[in-house]
């Protein structure tokens, strides 16, 4: 039997929390008792065999999906401004004393296209007829504030192709589905989104790459967004029933489908 | 140096500096995958909780404590996300086979000299936390104070449980000839 004391001894000269004074009464013990020897002998063997064992290399694109999964704009301090500053902007002009004036045309100019916009949606299917909506003008105008709007996470997924990656999430709220995408695509891909019009009617759409010049088309059930590259992109549904409903993800590159997902969001518990 | 560059990472990231993180990943992603791996003993969910753990860790970088190692912080996330994802693990499958199993593929088997097998089969023998202790100690070279923050036990415990999970994994290697019996 090895005293309780002694195997400690030895686990600490394992551990190299050994003392010198505690080395030699160990030593001491060791040459004397052959049973406490023999433990020592193979609890050092294991540390050994331990100490054998490589570290393994990670996956390499495990930095790129921790990334793409991250929010770059965590930590960004929020900077006050205006929706007159932004829209200079947006358009990279300073208008120096003329700006007053200015203001309002703006403000009109984006009412009025943001109305065109909305009426075009809820009154049956003008973008159907005209095809397509250059959306650059429209960079976020058009969504339709609701007072207090509480979006609950639905349903989210990642993409890891080498043509493009990034995530797409849904999030619902009583009378809203948000579809949110962060993509980053080495050559320019188009984006589809399959819903049922039954359940969700478009309400507005706005990215963050304003430089991108994208063609956003409006067909029967679902919406496509063309010449995407890298940015984010936010589109923004009214429910017209408050049931569960999904929505078809496809990314194509020159008419190739290289990704398609489908995504749930449950019915409200609002 | 290796802590003051970490608190000055962390600071550089809650400046919104995305580069900071990457920096931050590319130090430690090695070391978190490795802990995972050792204690899940399977490398695509090591890959999931490695993602996951650098995840919450950017999520959480405000709340990082200066005074505390940065590593240290990381490393205790690691080992509550693997504990956490086996304890999931064991609810949904019951008994967990699969990690007790010596059966490998051959192209697992192919890529894995047999004295690692042997040690990574002996090791699942331990409870996930012995193993965690098994991991921090022998293959993170951590002292006991570290170990202590990074379970959330006192240090006399890292030291008890530490012996006991060695001597079980003695026991393991010996029966299997790994170690020698004279």
């Amino acid at each position: 039997m090895i005293e309780q004391k002694y195997i400690e001894l030895i686990n600490k000269k394992i551990d190299g929390e050994i003392t010198p004074s505690e080395s030699v009464k160990l030593q001491d013990y060791l040459s004397r008792r052959q049973e406490a020897e023999q433990v020592h002998d193979e609890l050092m063997a294991t540390s050994t065999l331990l100490s054998k064992m490589h570290e393994v290399e990670p996956p390499s694109n495990l930095k790129k999906k921790i990334l793409n999964e991250i929010r770059p704009d965590l930590y960004n301090v929020p900077q006050k401004t205006s929706l007159w500053n932004a829209i200079k902007n947006l358009i990279g002009v300073d208008f120096g004393a003329s700006s007053h004036r200015l203001k309002y045309g703006f403000s009109f100019v984006f009412g009025l296209a943001a109305g065109l916009f909305i009426y075009s949606v809820f009154a049956n299917n003008t973008l159907d007829e005209k095809g397509s909506v250059e959306i650059t003008d429209l960079y976020g105008t058009i969504m339709q504030r609701e007072a207090s709007t509480r979006f609950t996470q639905a349903d989210k997924a990642s993409i890891n192709l080498p043509q493009v990656s990034g995530t797409v999430s849904i999030k619902y709220s009583e009378n809203l589905l948000f579809t949110e995408l962060f993509l980053r695509a080495s050559q320019k891909i188009d984006l589809v989104l399959e819903y049922d019009e039954n359940l969700l009617v478009l309400n507005s759409f706005a990215k963050s790459n304003i430089d991108e010049s994208n063609t956003l088309t409006a067909n029967v059930n679902s919406l496509k967004l063309s010449e995407v590259g890298e940015g984010k992109y936010a589109f923004v549904f009214n429910r017209k029933t408050p049931v569960a409903v999904s929505m078809r993800f496809k990314i194509y590159s020159a008419s190739n489908l290289l990704y398609e997902k489908s995504l749930e969001a449950a019915v409200s518990d609002e | 140096m290796t802590e003051q560059n970490d608190a000055l990472l962390v600071q550089q990231c809650l400046e919104g500096n995305v580069k900071a993180f990457e920096a931050i990943i590319d130090k430690y992603q090695k070391t978190i995958f490795n802990v995972a791996l050792r204690i899940i003993n399977d490398n695509d969910d090591a890959e999931d909780i490695a993602q996951t753990v650098f995840i919450k860790l950017y999520e959480k970088l405000a709340s990082f404590d200066s005074r505390r190692k940065f590593f240290s912080w990381l490393y205790r996330m690691a080992i509550n996300e693997s504990l956490n994802f086996l304890n999931q693990k064991k609810r949904f499958e019951g008994l967990n086979d699969a990690l007790l199993s010596d059966d490998k593929t051959p192209e697992e088997s192919y890529e894995e000299n047999e004295m690692t097998q042997q040690i990574e089969s002996a090791l699942m023998h331990l409870e996930p936390e012995q193993r965690a202790l098994i991991v921090l100690k022998h293959f993170q070279n951590l002292a006991y104070q570290e170990i202590s923050y990074i379970m959330d036990i006192p240090e006399k415990m890292v030291k008890s449980r530490l012996y006991s999970a060695r001597q079980l994994l003695k026991d393991v290697l010996l029966r299997r000839g790994f170690v020698a019996n004279d």
